[in-house]
């Protein structure tokens, strides 16, 4: 545990280290400053006695601001911050598996489980900063402008930091069989931008082509391949208040999330470096 | 101290390692000179036990090295040939991260960060930026993230390459210094002159064999010329050809006369002598001794640079 630890600040001070997620805090604190002068700006009192409502009217109206304020903000943040975080992770694991990098690490007394264990947490743990600075940040904002402090909005950081720890399961994956961090960052962007929203409407494609071997084919793949798509909807979900009506596309990322996990360690046991 | 037993080593097709035997003894410093691709850092990961040979096994003291055996790594320091470092970060916050590995308590990690650094002479630098350092000054802290954690046994992958002679030689007498106090190190190289400097007991590795190991006195005496005299082509010399092929073998060139002295010659002062009483200036005398590279030269019939 101890070493995975040590591999995980090792990652993190990697990743502190570089430009990339200095360029991720940069858009996050970037964004929160918008809202300050959006904020700054705006009269919500004003606005609400522009058309003429008052008392439990205006309680409403505040509310109802909120609340598309918070779809407007925790889909763009979901879509944003994932593929900022796919960019800034996807080298983690070529870079670790350079000449020289790799020959020090392996002859330190770590596992290569560890090794694999301690690149994931790290990232994941970076990641997980990132998004809490930004997400907690328009909380803060929303609440000190409106009064109105409801936490739903805190639970996108759990699930934005989940739906980034099955990705870079996939990224890890790649990088070991590859040591490319283009084709890493290509193939998760793939699913995450083309495949999962493609596969969440394979009902209705299956309609359209009236194919049973295509049919099979796109629910293979869909119980396969992560639902992200269907994850940024529960994000939407849950950031509202609303919960989780669907388990399923969290219960079969997270199975996707470990058993990547585990064939990434098997066949980096397996590699000679 | 190690003990390498008939270790073999494919990679596809290609022989990596043909039946290696080696033993090294503790205290000892072994140099292991060859060509670049004659095997030298696939041993060395065998060595270390990440690289799984086919064939053989290498023993450590009374343990055998068993690949991806995590706890025997603390008995071994490896510097590897790449510079594997944090160059964003500082010489300490690298240090402190790789001494993390080894669960060594805060204040005695503290305690060796700090003698490490004072020994690759970084101490002053220590709170800079690794990116900042030169070549030589990253491969001296690239040696210390390998011996923070005091091993028994110190591999060192051609730990000298790309570095000016300077920081060459700060890295020599380091390494001298951990092995006077008693650390047994092996030191891969393809330069002859380090292997000649720096250990007296070597291994010449070519093609992933071991062609031949001794001390550079035995090595050498696998040659037939341990010293070569080279006489330029004058009117004395020309004179004196009679008195000249009694030194030894004697071999007209162009331009001059290369002699094999026999043994009654192979001491220099009688040589010397000799030559003097031919009359013959110094200055157009020149004496080789063999070298590394012509014990390599004769064993392989080819250079150590080919």
């Amino acid at each position: 545990m101890k070493n995975i630890l040590t591999l995980s600040q090792y990652t993190f001070r990697e990743a502190m280290a570089r430009k990339i997620f200095l360029t991720f805090f940069a858009v996050s604190s970037f964004v929160l400053i918008l809202f300050v002068i959006l904020f700054v700006s705006v009269s919500i009192e004003e606005m609400a006695s522009m058309i003429s409502v008052n008392g439990n009217e205006a309680f409403d109206f505040i509310s109802k601001i909120v609340e598309v304020m918070k779809i407007a903000i925790i889909a763009p943040l979901f879509v944003g911050g994932l593929f900022l975080s796919i960019f800034s992770a996807s080298s983690f694991i070529p870079n670790m598996l350079e000449k020289g990098s790799i020959d020090l690490l392996l002859s330190k007394p770590v596992s290569r489980a560890q090794i694999i264990l301690g690149k994931f947490f790290g990232g994941f743990a970076i990641v997980l900063l990132n998004i809490a600075y930004l997400v907690v940040g328009l909380w803060l904002l929303i609440g000190v402008k409106f009064n109105v402090w409801d936490t739903s909005i805190l639970l996108s950081i759990v699930m934005i930091s989940f739906t980034f720890a099955v990705l870079y399961s996939l990224i890890i994956l790649v990088g070991i069989l590859t040591r490319s961090s283009i084709l890493a960052m290509m193939l998760t962007y793939i699913i995450f931008f083309i495949l999962s929203p493609v596969l969440l409407l394979r009902d209705k494609i299956s309609i359209l082509i009236d194919n049973v071997v295509v049919e099979y084919l796109l629910d293979g793949l869909y119980y396969i391949i992560p639902k992200t798509a269907e994850l940024s909807n529960i994000n939407i979900n849950i950031a509202q208040g609303l919960g989780i009506d669907e388990y399923q596309p969290i219960i079969s990322s997270f199975l996707f999330m470990i058993l990547t996990l585990a064939l990434s360690i098997t066949i980096f046991n397996k590699k000679d470096y | 101290m190690l003990q390498i037993e008939n270790v073999s080593i494919k990679f596809g097709n290609i022989e990596a390692l043909k039946g290696i035997n080696l033993k090294v003894q503790k205290g000892e410093f072994f140099g292991l000179l060859g060509p670049n691709g004659a095997g030298k850092s696939t041993l060395m990961k065998i060595i270390v036990g990440y690289l799984k040979p086919d064939n053989g096994h290498v023993i450590m003291g009374n343990e055998l090295v068993v690949y991806d055996n995590v706890n025997f790594r603390r008995k071994i320091g490896f510097v590897p040939q790449e510079i594997s470092l944090y160059l964003e970060l500082s010489a300490y916050q690298n240090l402190k991260i790789f001494g993390g590995f080894y669960n060594i308590p805060g204040k005695v990690l503290e305690e060796k960060i700090t003698e490490v650094l004072k020994l690759v002479q970084l101490e002053d630098r220590k709170k800079d930026a690794v990116k900042n350092f030169s070549g030589g000054m990253k491969r001296r802290l690239n040696i210390a993230a390998s011996i923070l954690h005091d091993p028994e046994l110190i591999l060192c992958d051609e730990p000298t390459v790309g570095v000016d002679p300077q920081s060459r030689n700060a890295i020599f007498d380091m390494l001298m210094k951990l092995n006077r106090e008693g650390k047994t190190i092996i030191y891969t190289t393809h330069y002859m002159e380090e292997a000649e400097r720096m250990c007296p007991r070597l291994a010449i590795i070519d093609y992933g064999q071991i062609i031949a190991e001794g001390t550079l006195t035995e090595l050498k005496k696998m040659l037939e010329r341990q010293v070569t005299l080279k006489v330029l082509k004058t009117s004395i010399t020309i004179e004196k050809t009679n008195e000249l092929s009694q030194i030894g073998k004697l071999l007209e060139l162009d331009g001059h006369y290369e002699i094999i002295p026999n043994e009654y010659f192979e001491l220099n002062s009688k040589l010397f002598y000799y030559l003097e009483e031919l009359g013959i200036p110094a200055d157009i005398i020149n004496l080789s001794r063999a070298s590394l590279e012509d014990v390599f030269l004769s064993l392989t019939g080819r250079s150590l640079r080919d």
